[in-house]
Formats: C-alpha cells, sequence, structure tokens
C-alpha cells in the first residue's frame, strides 16, 4: 500500500509491512528569501537540499511479529 | 475504527521533558500539539495531546505509561529513545492480551532501532520515522557522492542508536565507495556533559574532512 505522506509517498510494504518513507538531508545555514524560518532564534535555518525517496534507501527486513 | 467527526481522540506524549534530553522532548511536545490543534475541527475529530514526563528512563516510562492508561489514554506517542520503544511496546502486548476490549497503541515518531519492527515487532506498535538502517543508507548516498572527500570520521552516542547507525553507515559505504576510508569508529558517553575537546583535537589530526554523527540532544551541541 502507497498513501501520500505530508512529506512524500510512504509505502507500508506488503512482505514484511515496514513502512518505507523518504529522508530528506538539510544543510545548516543563515536564513535567506529562500529558507525564511529561523529556528529559536538562532538567525539560522536547517535548508533541505538533497531527498532520498523511500525506494533508493529501502533496507530488507525480515519482521518477527506474533498476531495477537 | 476510524473516530467519528464528533469524538475526542486523546493522546499521551510520553518522552523526556526534563533533564538533558528534555530540549529534543519538549520541542516534540510543542510539535505534536500544535499539529492537534491543526488537524481539529473542519468536521474531523478532534485531538488533544498531554505530555507526560519519562525523563529519559524506561522504567519512568513505564510508571507514565500506567498512569495514562488509568486516566483513559487508549494512544501513545512516544520517539526518544529506543530502549524505551522497547519496553512501552512489550508492556503494551501484556495490557492488551489482558484487556482486548480496550486496545492502547503506540506511535512511535523517533526510536530508530531496526528491532523494534523486525525481531521485537509487535502489532500495537507503528513507528512514523525512518529507522536507523534506512537513515544512515541516505547519509551513506550523501557522502559517497562528495568527489573529494577520503576520509571520514565517526562519532557517535554509547548507546543502541549510536552504535546502530555506525554499524550500518559502515554497511552502507562500501557497496557505493570502496576507496572511502573510515579513519575512526568513536563511541562517547551520551548526556553526560561529556568535553568534546579530545574528539576535536583527535578529528583534526587524523586527516578526516567529515564527521558523520547520528548524536541527538544535547550531546549533539
Amino acid at each position: 500500500m502507497i498513501f501520500p505522506g505530508f512529506n512524500g509517498p510512504v509505502q507500508l510494504r506488503a512482505d514484511d509491512h515496514q513502512l518505507q518513507k523518504g529522508v530528506y538531508i538539510a544543510r545548516w545555514h543563515k536564513v535567506s528569501a529562500a529558507d525564511p524560518r529561523d529556528a529559536e532564534g538562532t538567525g539560522h535555518t536547517f535548508a533541505p537540499f538533497k531527498y532520498f525517496d523511500p525506494w533508493s534507501i529501502r533496507v530488507s527486513a525480515r519482521c518477527d511479529m506474533q498476531r495477537p | 475504527m476510524s473516530p467519528l467527526p464528533s469524538q475526542t481522540v486523546r493522546i499521551a506524549f510520553i518522552d523526556p521533558l526534563s533533564g538533558a534530553m528534555s530540549d529534543i522532548g519538549r520541542n516534540g511536545l510543542r510539535s505534536w500539539v500544535f499539529m492537534a490543534q491543526a488537524m481539529s475541527g473542519d468536521g474531523g475529530p478532534r485531538f488533544i495531546v498531554a505530555g507526560s514526563d519519562n525523563k529519559g528512563s524506561p522504567l519512568e516510562s513505564l510508571n507514565a505509561l500506567k498512569a495514562a492508561v488509568d486516566q483513559g489514554f487508549r494512544t501513545i506517542v512516544q520517539g526518544n529513545g529506543s530502549g524505551v520503544a522497547a519496553a512501552i511496546s512489550e508492556a503494551l502486548v501484556r495490557h492488551n492480551e489482558r484487556h482486548p476490549q480496550q486496545p492502547v497503541v503506540h506511535i512511535n515518531c523517533a526510536a530508530m532501532d531496526p528491532a523494534l519492527t523486525t525481531d521485537k515487532c509487535s502489532p500495537w506498535h507503528v513507528r512514523i520515522d525512518a529507522d536507523s538502517a534506512m537513515k544512515s543508507q541516505a547519509l551513506a548516498r550523501y557522502m559517497a557522492d562528495q568527489p573529494g572527500l577520503q576520509c571520514i570520521y565517526l562519532l557517535n552516542q554509547n548507546l543502541a542508536h549510536g552504535q546502530q547507525f555506525s554499524l550500518h553507515f559502515k554497511q552502507a559505504l562500501p557497496a557505493l565507495r570502496p576507496d572511502l576510508q573510515v579513519v575512526r569508529d568513536g563511541l562517547h558517553p551520551p548526556f553526560q556533559g561529556w568535553s568534546f575537546d579530545p574528539f576535536v583535537k583527535n578529528l583534526l589530526a587524523s586527516g578526516a574532512q567529515a564527521l558523520v554523527t547520528a548524536s541527538w540532544g544535547a550531546g549533539a551541541a
């Protein structure tokens, strides 16, 4: 099952029911017109600049969940 | 199972709200309260988030969990860290076995130990964050793409998350960039007001061009 999350698609993987979501890498730098949100009065902000979608960072897993 | 528009969903947020990890916990609580207010109304259910301080301890978390369940909370949100998440997850398996009519769910928003959804997986535990294997995969991919980079220095908190991040990062790297060297794989005690001076000296002397860490909270500053 794939559904839209607030920051990209999220997949609930059928074979091991692991939730797969994208990951952002952010850069800590001074606020700018493009990245105006000041983090806690520091004058700096975490600006996202690289996005990895869920499929590019998938890792295999084995789930031992016991159903109730 | 989805709540009716007139219903109220009460969420107990159990995380460190005092002590060395409290900046992370309080930020999380404020974020969940903000989201609860933003998502409430408009014909949908109303969300209420109540914070409960676990002082970063699994034992205190179980006390907070019992108090929340006694007060009728059926949704627990918790994130920091994985030891606490494991304790809550295990306690809820027992609780839900004994009280099948009043099951309680655990929404894990930040505890990244992959074991929580593999060998320790519980049907009552849902993690909504990427785990440490996925995050280290992303960071390894990014580092592997940096053309001038040759040496990496790893420094992590000596707890499950730091150890696993280091392990998964080192496992991901060779397939991406076999020439990239990890010159040091260090662990430091977490949340103890530790001085990083010796590590910084060692880092500068190591010739590494990048420091990679998954440290969080006051320990990351």
